[in-house]
């Protein structure tokens, strides 16, 4: 194991450092000078762990501004004007299940009832990438750093969850190195062929206008813009095969994906970093699971999985907060990172992007999934707080409306909402 | 006394029709509403926001009709004038001379208007897989290419209303990925026909637990290696048994694979106390069988995607070889599980290792660290298990010997898929790309297709060969784009400007997907070309046909799910604390299986349509035998089974389905039920409720019954007017909780104990008293003339996509006249809606 161990120093040269000082003037260089006063679009990334947080290392006794930083948040104490941590807030119902409940977290709907519901288990992340569409190279990342049990962060419309990248070489290359031309031309023979397809539909489309009766002509109106919205899209989508990929100076390190778990959270958040910053997606989900081998590097001498169970015996919720610790303090860093960056309109990316830190699991070691641990920061929300809700009462998926309608879907809903969140404001 | 007078109506109605008079309102109606209305209805007291001034200064405008076909509801229903004190009643007489002219009237002004004829509608999903199955001769309930459309808009639930629909770009594109999926799944060019393969897998190839007993699942190998014992399972399983290596690859090809496995249930009876399982052990052990696309569907909570094949009854200790044959695509591996199962296996064992074998106890190594960190002594062997519980356990178990796969099974080759498209030539360089782009267009189309409106698709498929893309690559586009025209998704019923009749390949398309949701077959469209499917025994003959052939229960089935809004079921998911056997017997898709045999029943043995609400005998499983309180009925088969008195049961009211569409899954609303009531069945709906009403709130401390809030609620006089008309309805249904079973009291919110009584009283508008479901029941049934009407307007709207209106009036009402006079049958009624004019026209 530890051959394949990055030397410590090394790491830190290659990511802390490196993006601070990453020159983003590529993007610069490509964005027409009038595009630099318009108003940047709004990104989204949710961060799940499978285990949660214990809840007295994570929830402040005090609610509002006044309250005192439990060990975990103090990890990133220096954001914390800069998030807002929610207490009360859980799926009622749906949710419950122990770790069968986890996967709930962003949708609020256990997969096995999402037959009942319109988009099914659809989860946040997915709604606001069906909103950004083809604007961006990909529409969201499912990133995973977790053992083979996850997978479970994030589901579509189908209620079929989304199979996350967990291979840290796969997904630099799809973010930064040149598209291979064998994958890019099948690509573009697809859209091709959807493109001489459309042609010939709406040649169809044309010969049924001549005999249908005047009120089916609206119907085929309906057609034509169907297929004008798709030639759109498809043309679009087809520009960022041939469109070069963003330039980044990262060193990304040669073994990345053979090193521990502690070394590799990082590199996850580093790369989602600048996929933010290269605008290359808007919708990231990051999903921590299980610590791999060698017990992700942690200096622990039991599983994660039994730590959670920790029973209140105090050796194991001191492990256990070793793991928890980290988790904070990682997000703290990959806060430090979108802080650091300066947009062109002025803001800084953190300020553009909603950053949620949570789980679908509220109390591990008694295997409940109410009161779940939530912290949001950035995206010109009002923060500086510890909002809490009565227990039982406000669904989360209210946050998840709040997000939503902050990154610019025209909605007041969302799965089992009943509204937005009171008390989360923008600044 | 009702069937009289709507009958009276017609004849008036008739001569006004046909002899076309202009639009004109009889003075009676006005004066009328000036004797028996105004005084509720005036500009100051407005009584359910209806003001009926600006009517009575210009009774001709146009704009009152909508006011006028309200005041006609309501005097045909008889609720208006209310029977109130102090309230005067016009004389029947006269009432029914003002429903006469007003139906006279409103029915000219219709005419005049020249309303639409059906608006072109597009495949719904549903009818688009069937067609798919039927064109491509494919299966498509596997691996279904349409998991991500989104879902259909409809109409009071009636997916096919073509005004109600929408269409997305992204939806189109949709479109194009479906049909190449499944042209991809039944065209074998260059393909050989594959060998029957054959695999057996012995317990040890199935994922198991050591032998020491896993945690939370039991599933647990015999030390002979003879058997894999489950001991735990649920109807959603998140931790399925398949064959382990098999799954990494699964099936080599497409294809129809016959599955086989000896398996048995032992436990069943077993020394235990009962109490410790939380399952029914009257019924037998089932096993599921499933089988799924990949290996990620193997995965805990990847449950969508998964494929139910059915699920077996077990014998006790008795191995038996269970069977089925599935179409399955390449990659895929069945697994089963205990279906009936108790869930984890955890508690039960912890439960049973602490009563009945201490000896099998061992501590935990979280409570070994307590112990040392509390300075506790800790014994020396308190980790090792000393004995094996799989040699002790002898609770329920469902044990499987062996599993075969078998195929791929092909009964001729090329498929059946590959000859509908192209015939049995399987080297594309070989086939007449045109003569085949010819034939199937005309399939896909529904009609005669000339070459010249094909001829930019002929072309698109020579240039694509001439850059030399392989031929079969080459049709598959040709053909996607067929399947992605606009003459393929939306049904082409012609223009009704130029003729109100529609044409023959219109008439076998409305008729195909009538009754089978999919496309006309050939011998329709061969009387189609022959132009003899409009002769009425010939259309009669087909209409028969087509509701024999099994393709007909796709009719049964969407016609039912709208027509009793089944669809709502699932929409809001009963809680899993609250009802478990909702999702531990699968009660969900047992109870629509019910109502849509039930449906089926009727219809093929033509009963009288009262019968839907007073029959005696429905079609249960043994779990919802078990649900409803039925003895005797044993398994997962449906059977027709009479129901006795106690249960409580019959007709629809007595449905679990209906009762569950109509509630939240939490709690029940007389509300709810009655509006079911007055749309589903009486075709009455209410007018929904003013704006800025507040829904009524459950109280959540249980010191009140729903029917004192709702009591509270008729005494605030802007909600009075509707909700008296509303809530008698549903009342007597309360006797049902929110998945239909019987209850005699409310439960507490704290779900222990009893809480207040039943109460199912009610008076309906008419001043009939109601005690209970058998009163409602009756009393529904009586309604002939409104259930028939109701249906009838509900199978025009499943059958030509289109709402009745005003003007069609006139044939519903010759359609439900000829029903009433003769048996009343439900078949007579389909083949009497079927040979209307609404039906054949446009």
């Amino acid at each position: 194991m530890t051959t394949t161990r990055l030397n410590r120093r090394d790491f830190l040269r290659g990511t802390g450092g490196a993006l601070v000082a990453l020159p983003h003037l590529n993007l610069l260089a490509e964005r027409p000078k009038a595009a630099i006063a318009r108003a940047m679009p709004m990104r989204m990334v949710c961060v799940g762990t499978g285990f949660g947080f214990v809840p007295k290392l994570f929830f402040p006794a005090e609610a509002g501004r006044n309250y005192k930083a439990p060990e975990l948040i103090q990890q990133l104490v220096q954001h914390r004007q800069r998030f807002t941590i929610f207490s009360g807030l859980d799926h009622g119902t749906e949710g419950v299940g122990g770790h069968g409940g986890v996967h709930a977290f962003l949708s609020g709907i256990l997969s096995k009832h999402s037959r009942g519901f319109r988009e099914k288990n659809i989860t946040v992340d997915q709604k606001a990438a069906a909103h950004v569409g083809a604007s961006t190279r990909y529409p969201s990342l499912q990133l995973t750093a977790g053992s083979e049990s996850g997978g479970l962060l994030s589901w579509n419309a189908a209620g079929v969850a989304i199979p996350p990248i967990r291979d840290l070489r796969v997904l630099f290359a799809m973010l930064f190195e040149a598209t291979g031309p064998r994958r890019t031309s099948v690509l573009e023979r697809v859209h091709q062929q959807q493109m001489s397809i459309l042609d010939l539909v709406q040649a169809d489309a044309e010969i049924l206008q001549k005999h249908v009766g005047r009120e089916d002509r609206e119907k085929l109106d309906q057609y034509f813009t169907s297929v004008r919205s798709l030639e759109k899209r498809l043309t679009r989508s087809s520009a960022w095969l041939n469109r070069p990929k963003p330039k980044v100076s990262y060193e990304f390190p040669a073994r990345a994906d053979e090193v521990d778990f502690v070394d590799r959270v990082p590199l996850y958040y580093d790369l989602a970093a600048l996929a933010l910053q290269t605008d290359s997606t808007r919708v990231i989900t990051l999903e921590f699971s299980g610590l791999g081998q060698n017990s992700g590097g942690f200096p622990i001498t039991r599983g994660y999985h039994q730590l959670t169970h920790h029973g209140k015996v105090a050796s194991y919720i001191k492990e256990l907060s070793i793991i928890e610790r980290f988790h904070t303090k990682q997000f703290g860093r990959f806060l430090d990172q979108l802080e650091a960056v300066r947009e062109p309109d002025g803001k800084t990316l953190l300020d553009n992007t909603m950053a949620l830190l949570g789980s679908g699991m509220g109390n591990a070691s008694s295997h409940s999934n109410k009161n779940l641990p939530l912290l949001l920061a950035g995206g010109g929300f009002r923060h500086g707080q510890h909002l809490r809700f009565e227990p039982g009462k406000v669904p989360a998926a209210n946050l998840f409306v709040s997000m939503l309608q902050r990154f610019g879907l025209q909605t007041d809903s969302f799965n089992r909402s009943t509204g937005t969140l009171n008390g989360l404001l923008v600044a | 006394m009702r069937a009289a007078r709507s009958i009276g109506l017609l004849a008036a109605l008739s001569i006004w029709a046909s002899t076309g008079m202009g639009a004109e309102l009889a003075p009676a109606v006005p004066t009328f509403v000036k004797r028996y209305c105004i005084e509720c209805h005036d500009a100051e007291t407005e009584k359910g926001d209806r003001n009926f001034e600006p009517f009575l200064s210009s009774p001709g405008k146009v704009t009152h009709h909508e006011i006028l076909r309200e005041m006609l509801d309501q005097l045909n229903l008889g609720e208006m004038p209310p029977r109130k004190k102090n309230v005067a009643r016009p004389p029947d007489s006269d009432r029914r001379a003002v429903v006469a002219a007003l139906d006279s009237y409103l029915g000219a002004a219709a005419e005049a208007q020249a309303p639409p004829s059906t608006v072109m509608r597009r495949l719904t999903r549903h009818e688009y897989n069937y067609t798919m199955r039927d064109l491509l001769g494919i299966d498509t309930t596997a691996a279904d290419a349409t998991r991500l459309f989104p879902d259909d808009l409809h109409l009071r639930g009636f997916a096919n209303h073509g005004p109600a629909q929408a269409l997305s770009g992204h939806q189109l594109r949709l479109y194009m990925q479906a049909a190449r999926a499944y042209l991809d799944r039944a065209l074998v060019f260059g393909q050989n026909r594959p060998d029957v393969q054959r695999w057996t897998f012995k317990p040890e190839d199935f994922n198991h637990e050591s032998k020491n007993v896993g945690t939370v699942r039991y599933r647990v190998i015999a030390r002979d290696g003879a058997h894999l014992d489950i001991g735990h399972g649920q109807p959603v399983d998140s931790g399925p048994t398949y064959p382990k290596k098999f799954a990494n690859r699964g099936v080599p090809q497409d294809g129809r694979y016959r599955i086989r496995v000896k398996a048995t249930a032992v436990g069943r009876k077993n020394p235990y106390d009962p109490k410790l399982f939380r399952i029914d052990l009257s019924q037998p052990l089932q096993m599921g069988l499933w089988h799924v696309p990949d290996m990620s569907f193997l995965k805990k909570r990847s449950s969508e995607g998964r494929v139910f094949i059915r699920a077996f009854d077990l014998a006790d200790n008795e191995p038996k070889t269970h069977e089925a044959t599935v179409w399955m695509p390449a990659g895929s591996s069945p697994f089963v599980h205990w279906i009936n199962g108790l869930g984890s296996s955890k508690r039960p064992l912890r439960l049973i290792i602490e009563r009945y074998h201490p000896e099998a106890k061992r501590k935990s190594r979280t409570e070994v660290d307590r112990l040392e960190e509390a300075g506790l002594p800790v014994p020396r062997d308190a980790l090792v298990q000393k004995v094996w519980i799989s040699d002790l356990y002898q609770g329920p178990r469902v044990r499987i010997f062996e599993m075969t796969i078998e195929g791929p099974l092909h009964e001729q080759w090329p498929p059946a898929g590959h000859r509908k498209i192209v015939g049995t030539e399987t080297d594309a360089a070989k086939v007449d790309l045109e003569e085949t782009l010819l034939t199937f267009a005309a399939k896909a189309f529904r009609r005669p297709v000339k070459r010249e409106e094909i001829a930019h698709h002929i072309r698109f498929v020579h240039d694509r060969v001439a850059a030399s893309v392989d031929s079969a690559e080459a049709l598959k586009q040709g053909l996607t784009a067929v399947l992605s025209s606009p003459r393929f998704l939306f049904l082409d019923e012609g223009d009704v400007q130029r003729g109100a009749r529609l044409d023959d390949f219109q008439l076998a398309t409305r008729l195909s997907y009538a009754l089978w949701c999919s496309t006309p077959d050939e011998r329709l469209q061969r009387l189609a070309a022959e132009g003899r499917l409009r002769h009425g025994p010939t259309l009669r003959a087909e209409t028969e046909r087509l509701l024999e052939d099994p393709r007909a229960q796709a009719f049964v089935r969407h016609f039912t799910d709208a027509w009793l809004r089944l669809d709502r079921i699932g929409s809001m998911p009963p809680g899993n604390k609250q009802f478990p056997a909702y999702y531990r017997d699968r009660l969900e898709s047992a109870m629509q299986t019910e109502t849509r045999l039930f449906v089926g029943h009727v219809l093929r043995h033509n009963r009288p349509i009262p019968e839907l609400l007073t029959a005696r005998h429905s079609f249960l499983n043994g779990a919802l035998a078990r649900h409803y309180g039925v003895p005797g009925v044993v398994g997962e088969d449906f059977r027709l089974v009479n129901l006795p008195g106690s249960a409580r049961r019959g007709g629809l009211l007595g449905h679990a389905s209906v009762l569950t569409a109509t509630a939240n899954g939490v709690e029940t609303s007389p509300v709810t039920r009655g509006v079911w009531v007055l749309e589903s069945l009486l075709g009455t709906p209410p007018s929904p409720p003013p704006p800025d009403v507040p829904a009524i709130e459950p109280d959540t401390r249980g010191a009140t019954t729903i029917r004192d809030q709702l009591a509270r609620h008729r005494h605030v006089t802007a909600c009075a007017d509707c909700h008296s008309k509303i809530d008698p309805w549903g009342f007597a249904l309360e006797y049902f909780d929110p998945i239909g079973g019987l209850r005699t009291y409310y439960p507490r919110t704290n779900r222990r104990g009893k809480g207040r009584p039943i109460d199912g009283s009610g008076q309906l508008p008419s001043g009939e008293q109601v005690r209970d479901e058998a009163d409602l029941r009756r009393l529904l049934a009586a309604r002939k003339a409104l259930l028939t009407r109701n249906l009838t307007n509900k199978l025009l709207l499943h059958a030509t996509g289109r709402e009745p209106n005003f003007r069609d009036r006139v044939a519903v009402n010759r359609i439900v006249e000829r029903s009433l006079a003769g048996g009343n049958g439900f078949g007579d009624l389909l083949f009497s809606v079927i040979a209307s004019d609404l039906f054949t026209r446009r």
